[in-house]
């Protein structure tokens, strides 16, 4: 037990590794304008049903904890410049409320806790619970406009990326990375508004689960809305 | 794609959507041009109580579906079914008219019928249609062509004010000929269609001038030749009829289906009107919290999304119960396959073939 245990600990260190090394590496090419990079490479398989691992995502407030944090450095080290009469260096602050809104909105958007991605040659259809799905060609990646906002997707060999764009200026971009054991899979979501230079980001961890072993079943009803009850043990079978 | 449905749907509404043919003309030319006098809404079917001596038989072109050949997505495929279900509303709409002889729905424009009506979906979205139909006679002569269009308000509405109207300008158009001018036509019609079985054996009957064509002479009355293109006329009215059962068992299968995919995409449709007025309502919003202005711009286009999705949903599902189907004739050789049109072709073909053997053998 002692060996399976380690085992275990020694792979999910090791998966967790191998994603976090992923995800530092997107958070290093993140931009505000991502530029679109359709990749030859074959995409990585994320088919399968996803639930959120809170352990290992970010939260907003902590998220938005450490913004502020970065803020108030920043403020200081300005005030320190202004004092000494030189000219401040570093990147514009930032306005509060924008980005207490763009945290606000991260919660939103990634409030979906479970995904269940479908996945063949041409098309991957994220769909996301309680949410419009995320669907890409993913051949030649795709945009589709409305008047209401615009989406584009693209496999960049890495990462899924997923950009959405509203009308008064308000970008989502979410990019997906499966780790290298297909254990885990990665969604880092970054907004950011017009006129502000400051982007809100939070990444969210999800474990693949095996739908129908959890004792429990789920099925969605025009009625009662979505309806969960306990799966009837073996036994119960009427004979 | 949905700018041009737009501008078509200005054009339509904007201008009152109709044309009204010169109904003492005797040969109707195009008529492009927008009247605002007679707007199609509400157009009763004139309903007669028997079909005036003689009557005019009427092919019923299935729509031109507006989408491209190549286009597999799950709204093409839903245009194409569209292209069937409404020819066959427009049939039933002409039959229920009583106006007419026999109304047949035919792949593509064919000399088997007098006059043919023909129809290309501009758009359709469950709320809106938008068709351009033009009818056609034996003649060459365009007797209508009308950009026309209705948008349902309430569900279970249907388009069949559009229907209605197209049965009543093809009376305003056949009404007042004279008896003999209508026998003309039809005598037309039929010279060219044995025309286009054997060109050779009816040379001379009909003739074509600047896309018109124009009866010469008849041929006899005995004329054993008449009577072998009356046969094979009868043959391809066989094929017409494989068509109408197809659209009757295409109508039970995907019918319920349908009427769901147009409820979703009329309410989707409504939606978004009712959203752009709410936004236009609250004008520039600047009193609103940045938080409330992103969290209402995100919800509406959530709401879109899934709204979409759902239709799109519905689409495949329509898809999926619109298979192409084999047809297999009455006759025990000869088994079609393939698309209506192709189906079409093959049984032209054949029965142009067994013209020509028949020629041969009496000769």
């Amino acid at each position: 037990m002692l060996i399976s245990g380690s085992l275990g600990q020694y792979v999910t260190a090791r998966t967790l590794a191998t994603l976090c090394v992923i995800v530092g590496l997107c958070g290093c090419g993140a931009s505000t304008t991502p530029q679109q990079r359709v990749a030859d490479t074959p995409v990585a398989d994320f088919s399968g049903h996803w639930e959120v691992d809170y352990a290992r995502s970010d939260s907003v407030q902590t998220q938005l904890n450490s913004t502020f944090r970065d803020i108030q450095r920043q403020a200081r080290r300005q005030r320190d410049a202004a004092e000494r009469g030189v000219t401040y260096q570093g990147p514009p602050l930032g306005d509060v409320d924008t980005i207490l809104a763009l945290a606000k909105m991260a919660e939103l958007v990634t409030a979906s806790d479970l995904l269940v991605v479908h996945q063949d040659i041409a098309f991957v259809r994220i769909d996301r619970e309680n949410s419009f799905a995320l669907v890409c060609d993913i051949r030649d990646g795709q945009t589709s406009a409305t008047q209401l906002g615009q989406e584009t997707c693209w496999w960049d060999g890495q990462q899924l990326h997923f950009y959405i764009e509203l009308p008064e200026g308000l970008s989502i971009r979410h990019r997906f990375v499966r780790s290298a054991d297909g254990a885990l899979l990665a969604q880092r979501t970054r907004l950011s508004t017009r006129g502000t230079q400051r982007d809100f980001e939070v990444s969210r961890i999800f474990a693949r689960f095996e739908p129908g072993n959890r004792g429990y079943q789920c099925i969605d009803t025009l009625s009662r809305g979505r309806v969960c009850s306990t799966e009837r043990a073996i036994s119960d079978t009427p004979l | 794609m949905m700018r041009l449905a737009a501008i078509a749907l200005a054009l339509l509404w904007g201008s009152g959507c109709a044309t009204q043919p010169d109904a003492g003309s005797r040969t109707a030319g195009p008529q492009n041009e927008q009247s605002m006098e007679s707007p199609w809404e509400g157009e009763v079917l004139r309903v007669a109580n028997r079909p005036s001596a003689p009557a005019l038989d009427v092919g019923v072109v299935l729509f031109d579906p507006g989408v491209d050949a190549k286009d597999d997505s799950p709204t093409a495929a839903v245009r194409r079914l569209e292209s069937k279900l409404l020819a066959g509303q427009l049939r039933d709409a002409l039959v229920a008219s009583n106006q007419w002889g026999v109304v047949r729905m035919v792949p593509v424009t064919s000399t088997l019928m007098p006059v043919n009506i023909r129809s290309q979906i501009i758009k359709s979205d469950g709320r809106d249609l938008v068709l351009q139909v033009n009818a056609i006679d034996a003649a060459g002569t365009v007797v209508f062509d009308h950009l026309i269009g209705h948008r349902e308000t309430v569900a279970g509405e249907g388009f069949s004010v559009l229907f209605n109207a197209i049965s009543n300008r093809l009376l305003q158009w056949w009404q007042p000929q004279e008896a003999r001018d209508r026998a003309s036509l039809l005598s037309l019609a039929e010279v060219r269609y044995a025309q286009q079985l054997s060109p050779d054996a009816f040379l001379g009957l009909a003739e074509e001038s600047d896309g018109k064509w124009e009866l010469q002479r008849l041929p006899a009355d005995n004329d054993p030749m008449m009577r072998r293109v009356d046969r094979i006329r009868n043959q391809e009215y066989l094929f017409c009829d494989t068509v109408d059962e197809q659209y009757v068992a295409l109508w039970e299968r995907a019918g319920g289906t349908y009427a769901l995919w147009r409820d979703a995409g009329r309410e989707q449709a409504y939606w978004l009107d009712a959203y752009e007025a709410r936004v236009r309502a609250r004008g520039d919003r600047s009193d609103d919290s940045r938080y409330a202005r992103m969290q209402a711009e995100y919800a509406a286009y959530r709401s879109y999304r899934m709204q979409e999705q759902a239709w799109f949903e519905l689409a495949k599902a329509l898809d999926g119960e619109t298979q192409p189907s084999v047809i297999e004739t009455a006759d025990r050789v000869v088994t079609l396959e393939g698309t209506l049109d192709v189906q079409y072709e093959t049984w032209r073909r054949l029965l142009r073939d067994i013209f020509a053997a028949e020629q041969g053998l009496e000769k």
